[in-house]
């Protein structure tokens, strides 16, 4: 066919154009995707995840194996739960474990495998906890959910590989340690700003 | 015929130019580049940040990752003082004196104790952060302004520890020194309300 011949059949498809579905039209699939973009709208949630991620990247990522296991049963134990009612904001203690989280990586503190365990639980539980979506039931709220805990487990090992990579040049690690007080700082002047009323 | 007809269109189109809102003085994105601007469009909180970062530069390490370490942590306390609404003496006195003193500590090639420097640096980052915490505005997200704030402050350290970096060279020392004497300068400046 030559370029000209087939300038008539373009010319005549371009006439009937239909509207363009750039999203999948499966089902559901929306739900997902909030929930998996829902760690990162949550101010308080993106920076104690991060701040996690921070710390536990800047340690040997083999030692972090069981905290990260203690992540993910905290953190899907908390999603579940999260329908239940009653469950007071949790953005002060959010908030408050970012700073001491923050700290650690500023500061550079090790911590024994319980303690590790046991931070990555609490901080697993307590954005989970806070990310139950108020106006959605039965299977799109099942979606969103998954998508949550999938975005929160993306954030932490994201941010735990980026975190290992930077450390491996001394000038990098200092910059992750920059890093964790900038959230610590951050977290605080928050607290700071919710205590005194002027959060919004 | 076309070249003179364009220009011609483009200013007749700029006689109907509506008002453009680049920011939006609310929400995330406003309240983190109002905190991002607050110590950028400030000279003295410029000044004072860029000197931290020349100073722990010219001490090395720790102090380079230390100083920059402790003034945002430290701000933070004094930003949380602000929002509280607890009085402190003089905070743009203490802000103007911040230049000037951590400029002379570079201009005079000053290495105290590290305890010192880090006892300076945070008693100068409570006057900024207390100036940072009671100007947040009011409709701005506090959380984003907060990251805002600090992030810029951070960023400033960096470009001081950057050009810091010089003093590996003997050049570069005299470079570094003369920067923290005309800091110093522009924060006797700002005390004496010159600049």
């Amino acid at each position: 066919m030559t370029p000209r011949a087939g300038a008539l059949p373009s010319l005549v498809l371009l006439g009937v154009p239909g509207t363009a579905f750039a999203h999948s039209p499966i089902d559901g699939i929306n739900d997902f995707y909030n929930g998996l973009l829902h760690p990162l709208f949550v101010p308080a949630h993106a920076l104690l995840l991060v701040a996690l991620g921070l710390y536990f990247g800047q340690r040997d990522l083999r030692e972090s194996r069981g905290a990260l296991s203690a992540f993910l049963a905290a953190a899907a134990a908390g999603l579940l739960l999260s329908s239940t009612a009653g469950i007071p904001s949790l953005e002060t203690l959010q908030l408050a474990a970012a700073v001491v989280v923050g700290l650690l990586v500023a500061l550079h503190v090790p911590l024994p495998p319980a303690g590790r365990a046991a931070l990555a639980a609490l901080g697993g539980m307590a954005v989970a906890l806070d990310s139950g979506p108020e106006t959605l039931v039965g299977m799109p709220r099942a979606l969103a959910l998954i998508g949550t805990g999938v975005g929160m487990g993306l954030l932490l090992l994201y941010t735990m590989g980026i975190a290992d990579y930077l450390g491996k040049k001394s000038w990098l690690r200092i910059g992750v340690r920059v890093a964790g007080s900038w959230i610590s700082a951050s977290a605080v002047m928050v607290i700071a700003l919710s205590l005194s009323g002027h959060v919004s | 015929m076309m070249r003179p007809v364009r220009p011609t269109l483009a200013l007749f189109g700029m006689l109907f130019a509506t008002v453009v809102f680049a920011h939006e003085g609310d929400g995330i994105a406003g309240g983190f580049a109002s905190g991002f601007l607050h110590p950028i469009l400030g000279w003295d909180h410029v000044a004072a940040m860029v000197a931290v970062g020349l100073w722990g530069a010219f001490l090395g390490s720790p102090a380079i990752w230390l100083l920059p370490i402790v003034f945002p942590l430290v701000m933070a306390v004094g930003g949380a003082l602000g929002v509280a609404g607890v009085p402190f003496p003089a905070v743009e006195t203490g802000i103007a004196a911040s230049a000037l003193i951590l400029g002379l500590m570079v201009a005079v090639a000053a290495r105290p104790p590290l305890w010192v420097a880090a006892v300076l640096v945070a008693l100068f980052a409570l006057f900024h952060g207390h100036a940072h915490g009671t100007e947040l505005p009011a409709a701005a997200n506090a959380l984003a302004y907060s990251l805002g704030f600090v992030i810029a402050t951070g960023l400033l350290h960096v470009c001081g520890i950057l050009f810091g970096a010089l003093v590996h060279w003997p050049s570069g020392r005299v470079a570094v020194r003369a920067a923290g004497g005309t800091i110093a300068l522009a924060g006797l400046g700002f005390l004496t309300g010159v600049l």
